[in-house]
């Protein structure tokens, strides 16, 4: 039973002569078996999973807490009202919860380096990025996307009610947050390809991921122009949330500001996956 | 034994600690005397039992040591006499000064070590420091874009900007980087608690001393990098009286101990829990917001402000930055940070004397 089910699953192998279709679809099908283990194995300690989700969730609001208190006792930063930034900080966090939901393991892969394990990812039958997507969702991570809902959530309905946001808007607050994952992957992407070749990256990814992070929850008016295009093009986590919500929002910009995330984004996650692919023909293991 | 010698007890205890120190006794009666006390029929019965496992925890010796490492039969009798000496000093058999000056000791080897240790990794350190610089560079820029020009309370905007640059260097030494927690997780769950647990040093004093060593490093080479460029943007100001000064180091201080204690409860925690991301969570969160890193505690709705200013976290960044500014007077500060100090060590040794009950050794 079980090595028909394995034959079956290998039967669409990339470099095997099988359809794309029937490739993609055994793809899915192997990435549903991987990704349901491994939410047993962490499913667990339901109770250990579902209290550590809502402390992260209220403790973790930090960044809005305290973007919450200068509001509320200073007023408007730069135009931008308290609930405007609640609908930047819920695009982002959510953007960046989507990514740790589904690319937990791109976050732990200094591990892999340090440990040896990535030779155990070069001996499977699927590409390595795969098996390593599928090998665990970040599901303990699922406060990042708890916060951003629950600003959404809180937000939305003062801003529809001012005529910032109409029906459209909730689509085009949709795509942000997709193009926000879609960066935060291709960023995270390339500071572990990065791994390859400097095999420890936690602290890399302090300053390519988190301090963008951190920044991009604010409106990039605050910064220095230089600093704002570190954040839209070096590091361009606020292409995808701040860019296109700067016109949503009525903050200025132009209707160009919804396009250029879409044309970013596919051409950031193709070059990170350029970066990835180089870095794993330059693969050293450290052995096991 | 030394029974009928002309040296006293006092005075052989002395010269067995200068030996242990490194020190070469000065003439053949004290060798013949230092080399008789560390014989191996001196140490207990108990204590040569375990002498091996010891050993291999005790700190590395002395430097100063050299003579003494070029005889082949002094490292072996030191290591023994260091032993013995560690056990008395546990058992409260050594006077009072003597226990200090061995506490001291201790300190400086073990802070030294976890001073040492963190050298190896300066590359990766340099990159956390120019992410530092990067929160620094938010944290001033978006107060510039909020502060009123005015200013509030007692804060201009150019002082909220300095606030903010004394705590990303000083949070170096309070906050951020400690790997206490992580290192007490792993040790538990790898089962070498076991064995750091049969040191014969004060488990929470061990942890201590070495976190403390490993913070100052951070202090030196992340902190003050970090300090240094944000001055540059936030033109930060010297205190212009002494008092100041000291009184700001003296908060550090004891900021630093606090920290390091409210990481170390956080870490004892598993040997209940075996999982501690969520306590870890819950403490940086509050070190972050009630501790003041990133606003002045006044900005925060009054009964907070009041809550935060009582807590041990203000003494993390809040107070040590007040006092460098010349906002707060150092005296009553430092009273509330010593007897918060107080509490959580007296705290973390209860915790640690009934962890050590509790505690099941996993692994083999």
């Amino acid at each position: 039973m079980t090595q028909r089910r394995v034959a079956r699953l290998s039967a669409g192998v990339p470099g095997t002569a099988a359809p794309v279709f029937t490739r993609l679809r055994l793809a899915a099908r192997v990435y549903r078996v991987l990704v349901s283990a491994s939410l047993r194995g962490k499913m667990q300690y339901r109770l250990d999973f579902l209290g550590s989700t809502l402390i992260q969730t209220i403790m973790g609001s930090d960044s809005i807490l305290f973007i919450g208190a200068v509001l509320w006792r200073f007023g408007p930063v730069m135009g931008w009202s308290i609930y405007d930034i609640g609908m930047l900080y819920a695009v982002s966090r959510m953007g960046n919860g989507l990514y740790m939901l589904l690319c937990n393991e791109l976050d732990r892969f200094e591990l892999y380096m340090v440990n040896g394990d990535f030779d155990t990812l070069l001996i499977r039958p699927w590409p390595t990025l795969f098996t390593l997507l599928a090998r665990g969702v970040g599901i303990d991570r699922l406060s990042f996307l708890v916060q951003g809902a629950a600003a959404a959530v809180l937000t939305a309905p003062r801003l529809a009610a001012d005529g910032v946001i109409g029906g459209w808007d909730a689509l085009w607050l949709l795509a942000s947050v997709v193009w926000s994952a879609m960066l935060y992957f291709a960023v995270g992407l390339a500071t572990s390809a990065a791994g390859f070749w400097i095999v420890r990256i936690e602290e890399l990814q302090v300053f390519a991921m988190n301090a963008p992070s951190t920044a991009t929850t604010y409106p990039l008016d605050v910064y220095p122009s230089w600093l704002r295009w570190v954040f839209v093009t070096l590091l361009p986590l606020g292409l995808g949330g701040y860019v296109p919500l700067r016109f949503i929002l009525d903050k200025g910009g132009s209707p160009l500001d919804l396009l250029w995330p879409a044309l970013a984004c596919p051409v950031a996650v193709w070059a990170a996956l350029r970066l990835w692919k180089t870095g794993e023909a330059h693969y050293t293991s450290t052995g096991t | 034994m030394l029974i009928g010698s002309p040296i006293g007890r006092r005075r052989k205890r002395v010269l067995i600690h200068k030996y242990v120190e490194g020190v070469e006794p000065s003439s053949p009666r004290e060798t013949l005397v230092v080399q008789e006390c560390v014989a191996p029929d001196v140490l207990s019965e108990a204590s040569q039992r375990s002498a091996a496992n010891r050993i291999t925890s005790l700190p590395s010796p002395h430097p100063r040591s050299s003579v003494l490492q070029t005889r082949p039969c002094c490292d072996s009798l030191k290591k023994r006499a260091r032993c013995e000496l560690t056990v008395r000093l546990r058992r409260g058999r050594g006077r009072r000064c003597f226990r200090v000056h061995a506490a001291v000791k201790q300190w400086r080897v073990l802070a030294g070590k976890g001073f040492a240790r963190n050298l190896q990794y300066s590359a990766s350190h340099i990159v956390n420091t120019a992410a530092s610089v990067v929160f620094g560079l938010i944290y001033i820029y978006v107060w510039r874009a909020v502060t009123p020009e005015s200013g509030f309370g007692a804060y201009s905007s150019s002082m909220i900007a300095q606030y903010i640059c004394i705590n990303q260097t000083t949070a170096w030494l309070t906050q951020f980087g400690m790997k206490i927690r992580q290192r007490m997780v792993q040790s538990v769950r790898s089962g070498r608690i076991a064995v750091e647990l049969a040191r014969p040093m004060d488990f929470f004093w061990y942890n201590m001393d070495f976190e403390y060593g490993s913070q100052l490093y951070s202090l030196m080479f992340r902190g003050l990098p970090v300090g240094f460029a944000l001055s540059l943007l936030a033109q930060l100001r010297m205190p212009h009286s002494a008092i100041a000064w000291l009184g700001a180091l003296a908060s550090l201080a004891i900021g630093g101990y606090i920290g390091i204690a409210l990481n170390y409860l956080v870490g004892i925690s598993s040997f209940w829990t075996n999982e501690i991301r969520t306590l870890s969570w819950a403490l940086f969160s509050l070190e972050t917001f009630l501790g003041g890193l990133s606003m002045p505690l006044e900005v925060l709705p009054r009964p907070l402000e009041l809550l935060a200013k009582v807590s041990p976290f203000a003494h993390l960044a809040y107070y040590p930055a007040r006092i460098y500014m010349e906002l707060s007077e150092p005296a009553p500060v430092l009273a509330a940070g010593l007897a918060w100090a107080v509490v959580l060590t007296i705290a973390a040794r209860r915790v640690t004397f009934r962890a050590r009950r509790r505690l099941e050794v996993q692994g083999g």
